[in-house]
C-alpha cells in the first residue's frame, strides 16, 4: 500500500516539477526599457453611461458621521455635499456655501451664506437649520468623529452631555442659525484650520426628517445633495448610484456608478481587461508592465499626500539613537544618508513611492519642492558614524526596527536593514500585526518603527502639530517623542493667523527645525496609480483622491466619450 | 562467501531489505544531500565579499541591475528575487533552517512522547487513562491553530519558538505508538526475565523495553520530520514563523506570491525545495517502514 503511494508521489512530483518549469522560461522580464509589452485589452465605452468601479471591500458606512475609511468615503462623498470643498490645485473654495466664508479679525466668528435653492434629492430644499443639525450630529455618541467639532464653542459640553443624555443632536452653543440661509460658527479660540473640517464629508448636510425616520439604517438609505443618488445596494457585492437630475452644479454627464465588491487584485484587472471596468487601482506588477505598453495611456499616476517613516523613539531608554546629544543626532543624520530612497521608490515599490525630501509632500501647501530629497551617500553616513562614536559602527548596538505584517513592509524593512548593514549599522526586524504594532507604538516600546501619515487636509499643520508637537506626545501622533519647544511655539503661533501665506510660512519654519533634529528616517511620499480607459473623460484627481474612489473628483463633469459608437 | 549461514539480528534484517529499497534509497540520498545543504552552506554558495551571508544579497546588487533577474545569469543560477537577493543562496542557507526545525521539532515530540507514552503503557490503570485522555485531548485540537496559538504568545518568534510548538503538536502520535509497543513488550519473557533478576522499573523499561520501540518510533520520526518541514512552511506562509530576513522556504513562498507572473523562479524554487525534501523523508519514511515490518520476507 505504501509502496504504491510512493510510486504515484514521485510519479505526481515530475508532473508537477515539469509544469512548474515550463512557464520559469518563457516568462522573463526584460531589464531594459525598450522592452514594449502587448496587452490585450477592451476598451470599447459602453453606451448605458454607467461608470463601473471595483472595491476591495464593502463600504461599511454611508452615513456621514460614521465615515471613518476610505472606501466609505468614496462612495458617500457622491452621495452628500459639504459647505466647502477643494479646487483641482487643492485650494478650498465655496461648494453648498455661496462664497468663502467671512471670518471675523480675532479668527473665532466664521459666517457662512446658504446657496438658495439647492434640494435634497427626495425635494426639500436646504436651509441653515439643516447644516445646524448635521454638524450637531457628530457630538452625538455614534459618531466616530466628534473631534472635527470639539474647535467650535459648546461643543466639548454637548459631546460630554450627549454621553449620557444619548441625544442625536446636542444642541451647541457656537453653531447659530441667523437666518434662512445664514450660518454663524464660534469657535472657542482661534483655530484656522477648522475650515478644512467643513470640506470632509463627515460634515456633509443631511435631512432631518429623514435621519429621525430612519434611524441607524440611515446608513443604509443615505439621502444628501450630491451628483448621484444610492439606487440599489447589495450587501458585499455591488452598490448602484443614479444621476441625480437636479444636482444644483448642473445634471452629471453619466447616468450612474456601479460599484462591485471584488477583494482579489488579480481578478479586478482580468474583469478590467475584459472591459468591465473604466477604471482600477494598481497593483504589484502591473505599473512597469503597463506603463511600457501599447496601454500606456490607460495608466494615470498622481502624487498622493501621503509619507512614509521610520521614526526613532527619541524618549527611549538604552536606545544610542534617543536623546538630543550630539552623537545621537549624527547617528540618525548617518540612518539618513545610508538608505537607498531610489530604489525603494522606483524599482520595489514600482513608482508607487518615491524619495522624501521632508514631512511635507508635494500637494501640501508649504511643501518646499526646492530641497533635494535625502541622497543616498555611503561615505559621508561612515564619517558621521565615526563622529559619533562608533567608527565602522563598532560597539553600536543594534535596535529593532518594528512593522506591521500589511503590504510591502516586510520588503522595505529588508531592504533598509541591508543598506544599514553595508554602512555598518545594525538592526534587527520585528513583525507585528496592526492593532499590537500600534499599541506598543504608542505606548513608546519601539525605539525604531515604521509609520506612515495620510493627510486629512492638505494643510502643513495636519502633518506638524499631530506628529511633532510635545502636547501630542504618543497616541494622539507624536510617536517620535519629538520635544522642541520652539517648534512648539511656531505651531501654537500658526493657529492664531488667518492670514494662509504668513501660517505657512511659520509652520514652513517649523518643518525646517524639524528636519534638522533628525527625528525620523524621512523615507517616502505616496503616488497614487490607476489604470482609466482612454474614453473617460474629465477624471481629474488631486492627492485628496486615492486611487479609483476619486474623492474630490468632480464627479458631475465625468464623461464616457461615446463618440466612437454614435 | 555468502552470509547465509551466519545469524542475522532483526535489524539487519531489516536494513538489509531498506539497501534493496530503491525508492527508500533514493528518499536517503535526498536527505543526505539537504544535510550537506544544511552544514556546510558556504561550500555552495557564490562567494560574499560584501559579507552577504544568510540573507543572500547579491554583491552590489543595485549597481549592477541584479535585481529581480531570471534564473542562469552569471553568478546567480537561480535568479535573483526583487530585493536582488541571490535565491539559490537563500535556498542554501534555507535548508538549515528546514532541517533544524524537521530534526529538533521532531526530537522534541520524540522526548515528551516517549515519556509520557512508556509511562502510560508500562504503569497501566488510573496514570495510563490519564495520559491516555491527555493525548486525546492534544489529537483533538486542529494542529495548525494549536501551533498558531502558541506562535502567537511570542511576538517575535524565533527558532526555538517554534521548534517547542511542532513539539507540542507532535507528541501524541509518539505517545500513543510508545504506549501500545509497551503494552505488547510489557509481558514478553525477557521482561519477566528481568523482573525475576530484580531489576527496577525503570531499568526495565530503559535497558529492555525502549529499545525493542525503536524501530516504529524511527519509522514515525522520519516521517513527522517531513511534517514538520512542511509546517514550517506552512507558518511561515501564514506570516507568523520565522520574521523576515529568515531564508526560511516558506516565507520564501509567501514573498514570490504577488510575482509569480512576472518572477515565477521566485516560488518554484523554494517550492520545490519544499516538496523534495519532504518527498525525500517522506520516502525514506515509507522504506523504513516496510523494512521494520516482521512480516516482510527477505
Amino acid at each position: 500500500m505504501s509502496k504504491c503511494l510512493s510510486r504515484t508521489s514521485v510519479f505526481m512530483s515530475w508532473l508537477v516539477i515539469l509544469s512548474m518549469v515550463a512557464p520559469g522560461c518563457t516568462a522573463r522580464m526584460e531589464s531594459g526599457t525598450d522592452t514594449v509589452f502587448e496587452i490585450e485589452s477592451i476598451s470599447a465605452p459602453r453606451s448605458d453611461g454607467i461608470f463601473r468601479i471595483p472595491l476591495m471591500t464593502n463600504p461599511p458606512d454611508l452615513d456621514p458621521i460614521l465615515v471613518s475609511d476610505t472606501t466609505s468615503d468614496g462612495v458617500a462623498s457622491k452621495i452628500f455635499n459639504t459647505l466647502l470643498d477643494y479646487d483641482p490645485e487643492l485650494k478650498l473654495e465655496p461648494c453648498l456655501a455661496v462664497s468663502m466664508p467671512e471670518i471675523s479679525s480675532d479668527g473665532t466668528q466664521y459666517d457662512f451664506t446658504i446657496r438658495a435653492g439647492v434640494r435634497f434629492s427626495h425635494g426639500r430644499a436646504i436651509t441653515a437649520a439643516d447644516f445646524k443639525y448635521s454638524l450637531q450630529r457628530l457630538a452625538s455618541v455614534r459618531s466616530k468623529r466628534p473631534n472635527l467639532i470639539e474647535p467650535i464653542l459648546g461643543a466639548s459640553e454637548a459631546i460630554e452631555s450627549a454621553r449620557s443624555s444619548q441625544e442625536d443632536a446636542p444642541e451647541i452653543a457656537g453653531i447659530e442659525v441667523l437666518g434662512d440661509l445664514q450660518l454663524r460658527i464660534t469657535l472657542k479660540k482661534p483655530y484656522a484650520p477648522f475650515i478644512y473640517h467643513l470640506a470632509m464629508v463627515n460634515t456633509a448636510v443631511v435631512p432631518r426628517e429623514l435621519v429621525e425616520q430612519h434611524g441607524h439604517a440611515f446608513s443604509r438609505k443615505p439621502t444628501g445633495t450630491g451628483s448621484f443618488v444610492l439606487e440599489k445596494w447589495k450587501e458585499g457585492t455591488s452598490l448602484l448610484l443614479k444621476a441625480n437630475p437636479d444636482y444644483f452644479e448642473g445634471a452629471p454627464k453619466l447616468a450612474g456608478i456601479l460599484y462591485r465588491v471584488i477583494p482579489e487584485p488579480l481578478a479586478q484587472l482580468e474583469e478590467y481587461k475584459a472591459g468591465n471596468f473604466e477604471v482600477m487601482a494598481v497593483t504589484q506588477g502591473v505599473f512597469p508592465k503597463w506603463s511600457r505598453s501599447n496601454r500606456a495611456d490607460e495608466v494615470l499616476s498622481w502624487p498622493s499626500l501621503t509619507v512614509q517613516y521610520y521614526g526613532f523613539n527619541l524618549e527611549k531608554q538604552g536606545s544610542p539613537y534617543a536623546g538630543d546629544s550630539d552623537s545621537a543626532r549624527k547617528l540618525r543624520e548617518a540612518v539618513n544618508l545610508s538608505v537607498d530612497r531610489k530604489f525603494l521608490g522606483e524599482v520595489l515599490l514600482e513608482g508607487r513611492f518615491f524619495a522624501a525630501n521632508g514631512i511635507l509632500p508635494p500637494g501640501i501647501l508649504g511643501h518646499n519642492a526646492d530641497r533635494p530629497a535625502y541622497p543616498l551617500d555611503q561615505e559621508r553616513a561612515r564619517a558621521l558614524l565615526a563622529e559619533a562614536g562608533y567608527p565602522g559602527g563598532k560597539g553600536l548596538p543594534s535596535v529593532d526596527l518594528w512593522f506591521n505584517t500589511q503590504g510591502d513592509n516586510a520588503k522595505i524593512a529588508q531592504s533598509v536593514q541591508e543598506d544599514l548593514r553595508k554602512v555598518g549599522i545594525p538592526i534587527g526586524l520585528k513583525m507585528l500585526d496592526w492593532g499590537a504594532f500600534l499599541e506598543s507604538t504608542d505606548a513608546g516600546e519601539p525605539s525604531f518603527f515604521r509609520l506612515g501619515w495620510v493627510a486629512d487636509y492638505p494643510d502643513p499643520e495636519n502633518f506638524l502639530a499631530f506628529l511633532f508637537h510635545s502636547k501630542n506626545k504618543g497616541p494622539n501622533g507624536n510617536v517620535a517623542f519629538y520635544d522642541n519647544p520652539e517648534v512648539d511655539a511656531l505651531i501654537d503661533r500658526s493657529y492664531t493667523i488667518t492670514d494662509m501665506d504668513e501660517r505657512i510660512r511659520l509652520l514652513q519654519q517649523a518643518e525646517s527645525k524639524i528636519l534638522d533634529d533628525y527625528p525620523w528616517l524621512f523615507l517616502l511620499f505616496g503616488r497614487e496609480t490607476i489604470l482609466i480607459k482612454p474614453y473617460v473623460k474629465n477624471f481629474t484627481p488631486t492627492g485628496m483622491c486615492d486611487d479609483v474612489q476619486g474623492n474630490h473628483v468632480r464627479w458631475h463633469l465625468v464623461q464616457i466619450d461615446n463618440v466612437g459608437t454614435q | 562467501m555468502t552470509a547465509t549461514n551466519r545469524g542475522r539480528s532483526p535489524t539487519q534484517m531489516a536494513f538489509k531489505r531498506l539497501r534493496r529499497n530503491r525508492l527508500a534509497m533514493l528518499g536517503a540520498l535526498v536527505v543526505m544531500m539537504v544535510t550537506v545543504l544544511a552544514f556546510f552552506p558556504s561550500w555552495l554558495v557564490p562567494s560574499h565579499a560584501d559579507g552577504a551571508g544568510p540573507y543572500g544579497f547579491a554583491e552590489q546588487f543595485r549597481g549592477a541591475h541584479e535585481y529581480q533577474q531570471p534564473p542562469g545569469i552569471p553568478g546567480h543560477p537561480l535568479g535573483t528575487d526583487e530585493l536582488g537577493r541571490d535565491v539559490w543562496t537563500r535556498i542554501v542557507y534555507g535548508a538549515g533552517i528546514s532541517l533544524r526545525v524537521g530534526l529538533v521539532g521532531t526530537l522534541v515530540a520524540l522526548f515528551i512522547g516517549l515519556i509520557l507514552g512508556s509511562i502510560a503503557g508500562f504503569r497501566g490503570g488510573r496514570i495510563d487513562t490519564l495520559i491516555s485522555r491527555l493525548t486525546d485531548t492534544f489529537f483533538a485540537f486542529p494542529s495548525l491553530l494549536l501551533m498558531i496559538g502558541i506562535l502567537a504568545v511570542f511576538e517575535k518568534p524565533n527558532e526555538i519558538v517554534i521548534f517547542a510548538a511542532l513539539g507540542v503538536v507532535g507528541w501524541p502520535g509518539v505517545a500513543r505508538i510508545v504506549r501500545g509497543q509497551v503494552i505488547s513488550l510489557r509481558g514478553s519473557e525477557f521482561v519477566l526475565g528481568a523482573r525475576a533478576l530484580g531489576q527496577s522499573d525503570t531499568r526495565i523499561l530503559i535497558g529492555h523495553v525502549l529499545p525493542n520501540c525503536l524501530g516504529p518510533v524511527v519509522v514515525v520520526s522520519t516521517l513527522m520530520i517531513a511534517g514538520n518541514i512542511l509546517a514550517e512552511a506552512g507558518l511561515s506562509f501564514l506570516g507568523i514563523g520565522l520574521p523576515p530576513p529568515s531564508p526560511s522556504w516558506g516565507r520564501m513562498l509567501v514573498d514570490s506570491k504577488e510575482y509569480w507572473v512576472d518572477m515565477p523562479w521566485m516560488g518554484i524554487f523554494p517550492g520545490l525545495s519544499i516538496m523534495i525534501t519532504v518527498l525525500g523523508f517522506n520516502l525514506l519514511g515509507d522504506g523504513l517502514r516496510d523494512a521494520f515490518d516482521p512480516k516482510m520476507k527477505d
